[in-house]
């Protein structure tokens, strides 16, 4: 399996997204080469650990090769033995899917909030390709390929944007 | 599995992107390779039912081969016509030049939706001219049995964006046609009227092609008036009947002239099986404009003045009022924003070159494929337009001014036209010529 | 001085307004100059749509030229990157500047200092203005929503009925002359509505359905398809609330319910900030037109920058400068002449070149002000927000922003007391309410509460509000339960915003500001702007009770957040821009937080008298009659609707009047 497919896959087994639905065979958009370019170099700078993502991207693969199921691996990966920053990582990685932002946490544990996050686009492609729009069966504000009167109707079912 | 983990890990993560992109880049390679050692296509007059496609699929292998569709529908439509709607068999195209080529026989939009939504007359039948045009018949061009009325009413790209005027500061024209299918289904169904519209249940659905017939096919076309500095040996031509229409903008008086034009833009939409969001084929002269980016080599153009510093901004049009009637509008300077793929100008070159060779100094080398558009996930649940690739594509006639790639902006032949409606509100099937009902 | 007398018109501004008048006026043959501070309106709007797909707070403003974020580097001081006013050529006030009120660097707006010793209860205090405005070919409407409601004959006299405000000149006779050009507005804009809809809110408020939507009138387009949300509202049948009826009618709208000329709306839900296809009108569509008549020309880039007057107190040349680059240098200067001049640069800058038109005799406090009157009585709809979540999926972020209001509110025996309002059902789940679905995906991912959906917070009712029970606080979630979590809130996100009535108040005013100034050197507005009576404050209090209510009614869950105290003293950072409070008969405080509605009204406003109106009901001044103004700015009270519509209507009404006086 080559690295772009690994992360894919790890990509799919946080965000709850199949992994056609993150990069179709025939990628029209081909954000997981963006995000997993800004994911590396963000994660590399913030951590200072140029290993990190390949200590993730490698426990995934094996958790994957050794039959786990999606949800074993991703209780592995988040609430296994692993560390502050490998979990934190993961985390942002599914912000970054969701939202096509570069996340900024500012954790405030023992608050009401918990702190609070701001975040940055990467482009503006990585906003229309965030996943938070499919996730509420809707569309990025501003790009719709629905027709007229859509909103009056149900959507199509969770189940065809997730493609789970 | 192992094997690839243990490797990757061992390299950084910024080598690793980019032998990735080594990948990707590999692949184009090859297919590029591909087409170059390919002999000259075949030239048919044969309207292609379906593509052709050949595994393994990939972006690119699909891309190419519905380049070969797009070249293909190009050749039959614009085959000399022996009668309405069927090529001449016995001459080639490229040797009758000036002749009606199929398309020209199809019909026209002004002659499907009519004042008071009256029928429209049957296939193979025209309406006469604008009365201004006055009762002088068209010069017998051809042979053929039936002579169109060409009449180009249009000066307007959509959604009032901008007229594109040509190097002699004269607008260019358009028009919009369909073949018998898409007709037959205009008129069995009544779409011809509002009234018709506003009585049919459904959103319209023209037919798809099958595996060996042709389905719905319409056609946009974009015409310059040949003149000064033009080259008519370098065009098809055709004479029409250049019509100012008043219903276009406040302030344009009636007025028709007898013109030569030459063909400068070309778009068919074909409803290919399984394509419910239809393929989209765009051609152009080549003379029409130079790209941003790429070298400005050409002495003339048919919508760019080289070396100008009194021009007008790249990509805007003429300031308003616009009226076609004018005498002379300063000139729209236009430049081709996204260039052509690097395997769709070997696609035209070979093409060009199998034009060139059945017909020497055929007037159809002169135009090329600009791309397809296609759906990449035709059946989408989520997505009506199906993910398009290429995701933008423009003709520099037809969508000058809204050239980029901005979504929902820039153009996008299935993302625009999903969104084309019927004067009931409906769904119209991807065209925006059912709106044009009265 | 150029010389340029070949205009019958100048106009002041290419918005709505000044369009409309542009074009009624070429149309009839007369030659038309428009100044227009701003960048001439572009062939394609895809600049405009890739800086609002980029920009990373979807402002109303973000789309548009000069960038509203991301103009300097970010500090901690200026997280955003606001970009400083007094290098730019035509700053303007935005949303992000609301909250930068006291950063004379990042607001364009010069505000007086706060007043000391006061609390959130004080009627004296100072707050932003949170409402916004463009400077650019068409204006303001580029990111207008497209509600087009007319006013009610009520709205129009206030002081004679409610002993509040003001009466609109000559108050029923007004709106009664109004009602053609309502018509001829509402064609002009393209507005689908739902004519029967209407018909049953005109009974309620005793307008005589015969005299307003004849037998023969309808909406230029059929009704926009409703909401699923709507639907949710729609169920409620049998509720009053201090004896009105409380009902959803579906909201009139300047957007294509078919196909024209533009596009027919596809839901992009997006009209704030920018309609992509353009299903949404907008001023350039008149503008357009404006110009197809070959008789209006239009210049970009003309700041106007004062106005001279003659001898005989008429005007007889506007001043503009011009400029090349937002940031450059001016570039040129000249004077724009013509027999009558219009203003319509909108009620921020329409009074700030009264005022800054301060070297003409007898005029020393700005140009048509011998009354005092040009600037004052800066109004908008002060919006409450409530939010919630619905029992079962009603699926927002989809289609309009908003399709359907209760209009049944706006008129009524409390207006003697408090405001009136009408409610709008918004469409973009807790977008603006909680800068969703940013904050619920934080949230979720990385164990915050600031939805309060995730932690162990409550509302006023004292309901948990965490959303899975089952879940402890502060989870952290991934894969399907993310998905499951984060499609259950987002598909069930309520918001209504209260358009309130805010009354005139001659202290709540435009300024010329004595020290900032922008980058041509003209001087920023210094706004003064309180909410200075209870009259508003109450009827905060109403729209919460009515918020519960409503939520309760249809069975949802209330999100409204308790914004907290206002801080007035501090840091400026610290400071709070539009929180406070008020304590009610049962001694209960109230914290509140207010939001503009992008309704800006009343520096310029008509009236009977030369004493206390700056204009007289044919929207010409009182001091030069060769002068007139348009815009929201005449409006003497901001009633209950939004104003565009009327804005228009009165545009088209100011324009018969300028060609009969110039064919006088
Ligand atoms: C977010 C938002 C949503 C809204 N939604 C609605 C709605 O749903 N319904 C509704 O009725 N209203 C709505 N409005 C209000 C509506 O947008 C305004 O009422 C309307 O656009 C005002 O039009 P105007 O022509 O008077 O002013 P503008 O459109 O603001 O035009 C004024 C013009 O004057 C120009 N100008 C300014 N200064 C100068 C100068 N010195 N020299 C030359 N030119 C100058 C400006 O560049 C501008 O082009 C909304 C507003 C906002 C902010
Ligand atoms: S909903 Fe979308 S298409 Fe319709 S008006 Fe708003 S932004 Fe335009």
């Amino acid at each position: 399996m080559d690295i772009m497919s690994t992360f894919v896959g790890l990509s799919s087994v946080l965000t709850g997204f199949a992994q056609d639905i993150l990069a179709p065979r025939l990628d029209t958009t081909n954000i997981k080469t963006l995000y997993l370019q800004s994911w590396t170099e963000n994660i590399t700078q913030e951590t200072g650990d140029a290993g990190l993502v390949n200590t993730i991207l490698q426990q995934y693969a094996e958790l994957q090769a050794a039959g786990k199921s999606d949800e074993e691996i991703g209780e592995q990966l988040m609430n296994g033995n692993n560390s502050p920053a490998f979990v934190l990582a993961c985390q942002k990685l599914i912000f970054l899917w969701y939202m096509g932002a570069w996340p900024d946490v500012n954790a405030q544990p023992g608050t009401e909030t918990g702190g609070f996050t701001t975040s940055s686009l990467l482009s503006a492609e990585s906003y229309t390709s965030g996943l938070v729009w499919q996730v509420m069966q809707a569309h990025p504000m501003g790009d719709s390929n629905y027709r007229y009167g859509y909103w009056a109707e149900q959507p199509p079912a969770l189940s065809d944007f997730t493609g789970n | 599995m192992k094997n690839s983990t243990l490797l990757f890990s061992a390299l950084p993560a910024a080598l690793l992107l980019s032998a990735c992109n080594t990948t990707a880049t590999e692949n184009k390679q090859a297919t590029a390779g591909q087409a170059a050692t390919t002999p000259l296509p075949v030239i048919s007059p044969v309207i292609p039912a379906d593509a052709q496609f050949h595994e393994p699929f990939s972006l690119e292998s699909l891309q190419h081969d519905f380049d070969v569709f797009s070249w293909e529908s190009f050749i039959a439509l614009n085959w000399p016509a022996a009668s309405v709607g069927v090529a001449d068999t016995s001459v080639n195209i490229g040797q009758k030049p000036g002749a009606a080529t199929v398309w020209q026989t199809y019909k026209e939009s002004r002659d499907i939706f009519l004042p008071n939504g009256a029928t429209p007359p049957p296939w193979g039948k025209d309406l006469p001219p604008p009365s201004v045009c006055g009762d002088q018949d068209l010069p017998v061009l051809n042979q053929i049995a039936k002579v169109p009325n060409n009449v180009l009413d249009e000066s307007a790209e959509p959604f009032q964006t901008g007229p594109l005027v040509d190097q002699n500061g004269q607008y260019t024209r358009f028009e919009i046609l369909t073949n018998d299918v898409m007709f037959n289904y205009i008129a069995e169904k009544n779409l011809y009227s509002k009234s018709g519209q506003e009585a049919f249940a459904t959103e319209a659905d023209f037919p798809f092609g099958t595996d060996s017939q042709v389905g719905s096919i319409m056609l946009k076309a974009s015409w310059k008036v040949l003149g000064k500095n033009d080259a008519p040996e370098k065009f098809h031509t055709t004479k029409a009947y250049v019509y100012d229409n008043p219903d276009e903008h406040a302030g344009v008086k009636a007025a028709c002239k007898l013109q030569t034009v030459g063909l400068v833009g070309f778009h068919i939409g074909t409803k290919l099986k399984g394509n419910p969001q239809w393929i989209w084929s765009t051609f152009e002269h080549v003379d029409n404009a130079p790209t941003q980016g790429e070298a400005i080599n050409k002495k003339h153009y048919n919508y760019y003045k080289p070396d100008c510093t009194d021009c007008a901004a790249v990509n805007t049009p003429p300031p308003r009022p616009w009226n076609p009637g004018n005498a002379y509008t300063q000139p729209t300077q236009v430049m081709r924003v996204i260039p052509l793929d690097k395997p769709t100008k070997e696609l035209n070159a070979s093409y060009q070159a199998a034009l060139e060779k059945l017909v020497p100094g055929s007037v159809w080398v002169n135009y090329e494929l600009i791309s397809t558009q296609w759906p990449t996930n035709a059946d989408s649940k989520t997505d009506p337009t199906g993910a398009p690739a290429p995701a933008f594509l423009a003709n520099t006639t037809l969508e000058t001014y809204i050239q980029g790639t901005v979504r929902q902006t820039s153009s996008s032949c299935i993302q625009c036209h999903n969104n084309a409606t019927m004067t009931s509100g409906k769904f119209s099937d991807f065209t925006y010529l059912l709106q044009r009902a009265q | 001085m150029t010389n340029t007398s070949k205009y019958d018109v100048v106009i002041v501004g290419s918005g709505i307004s000044g369009a409309i008048v542009a074009y009624q006026l070429g149309l009839a043959g007369k030659k038309v100059l428009i100044l227009e501070s701003g960048p001439t309106v572009p062939a394609d709007r895809s600049g405009y749509m890739e800086t609002f797909y980029k920009a990373n707070a979807k402002t109303p403003e973000s789309p548009y030229p000069p960038a509203t974020q991301g103009a300097v580097p970010s500090s901690a001081n200026n997280p955003l990157g606001l970009p400083n006013p007094a290098g730019e050529n035509i700053p303007r006030y935005t949303v992000l500047q609301v909250g930068a009120w006291q950063k004379k660097d990042q607001c364009y707006f010069d505000y007086p200092a706060q007043v000391e010793g006061i609390d959130g209860t004080s009627l004296n205090a100072n707050f932003a203005f949170a409402s916004s405005y463009e400077r650019l070919g068409g204006g303001t409407t580029w990111h207008w929503l497209g509600t087009c409601l007319r006013l009610f004959p009520e709205d129009f006299k206030m002081k004679t009925l409610y002993g509040q405000g003001e009466d609109w000149p000559g108050g029923d006779a007004f709106y009664q002359s109004l009602v053609p050009f309502y018509e001829t507005a509402a064609k002009e804009i393209g507005v689908s509505g739902d004519k029967d809809a209407m018909e049953k809110l005109y009974r309620q408020f005793y307008v005589n359905p015969e005299g307003i939507y004849g037998s023969d009138y309808n909406f230029p387009m059929p009704g926009i398809d409703q909401t699923l949300q709507d639907e949710l509202y729609a169920g409620i049948t049998d509720m009053t609330y201090e004896g009105n009826p409380v009902y959803v009618t579906p909201t009139p709208q300047g957007r294509n319910s078919r196909p024209d000329e533009r596009r027919q709306c596809a839901g992009n839900t997006n009209c704030i900030p920018i309609c992509p296809i353009q299903a949404k009108y907008d001023a350039t569509v008149t503008l357009a037109r404006a110009e197809q008549t070959g008789n209006v020309e239009i210049r970009y880039q003309h700041v106007a920058c004062n106005i001279r007057l003659d001898d005989k107190q008429q005007v007889c040349g506007i001043d503009y400068l011009t400029y090349d680059q937002p940031n450059g240098i001016a570039t040129g200067s000249g004077t724009a002449v013509a027999e009558r001049y219009v203003l319509a640069a909108h009620a921020i800058e329409t009074p700030k070149l009264l005022l800054m038109s301060n070297k003409n005799p007898g005029f020393e406090n700005g140009v048509a002000n011998s009354s005092d009157q040009v600037g004052r009585n800066l109004m908008d709809h002060v919006m409450y927000l409530g939010w919630g979540l619905a029992k079962d999926p009603i699926f927002p972020y989809r289609g309009p922003l908003s399709t359907s209001g209760i209009e049944s509110l706006r008129d009524g025996a409390f207006r003697k007391d408090r405001s009136a309002y009408r409610i709008e059902i918004g469409n973009e789940g807790w977008q603006w309410a909680a800068d969703d679905p940013g904050t619920t995906l934080a949230d979720f991912v990385f164990g915050q509460n600031n939805s309060q959906l995730n932690g162990n917070s409550k509302n006023k009712q004292g309901e948990e509000l965490r959303f899975n029970p089952q879940l402890p606080a502060f989870s952290k979630l991934f894969g399907k339960q993310l998905v499951n979590t984060l499609n259950g809130v987002y598909t069930r996100q309520l918001r209504l915003g209260y358009l309130i009535e805010q009354l005139p108040d001659p202290e709540n005013r435009v300024q010329l500001s004595t020290t900032l100034k922008d980058n041509l050197g003209l001087p920023r507005p210094h706004v003064t702007y309180r909410l200075a009576s209870d009259y508003e404050r109450k009827a905060f209090v109403s729209a919460k009770e009515l918020t519960t209510e409503l939520f309760a009614k249809v069975g949802a869950t209330e999100y409204t957040k308790d914004p907290g105290a206002p801080v007035f003293s501090g840091k400026p950072e610290e400071l709070t821009a539009t929180n406070f409070q008020y304590k009610d008969d049962k001694g209960v405080t109230h914290n509140f937080r207010f939001y503009g509605a992008g309704h800006i009204v009343g520096t310029y406003r008509m009236g009977d008298s030369k004493e206390t109106s700056v204009l007289n009901a044919r929207q010409q001044s009182w001091d030069h009659n060769n002068l007139y103004m348009v815009g929201s700015g005449v409006f003497p009270t901001i009633a209950t609707g939004n104003p565009t519509l009327t804005i228009a209507a009165l545009a088209f009404q100011a324009a018969g009047h300028i060609l009969e006086d110039l064919s006088a």
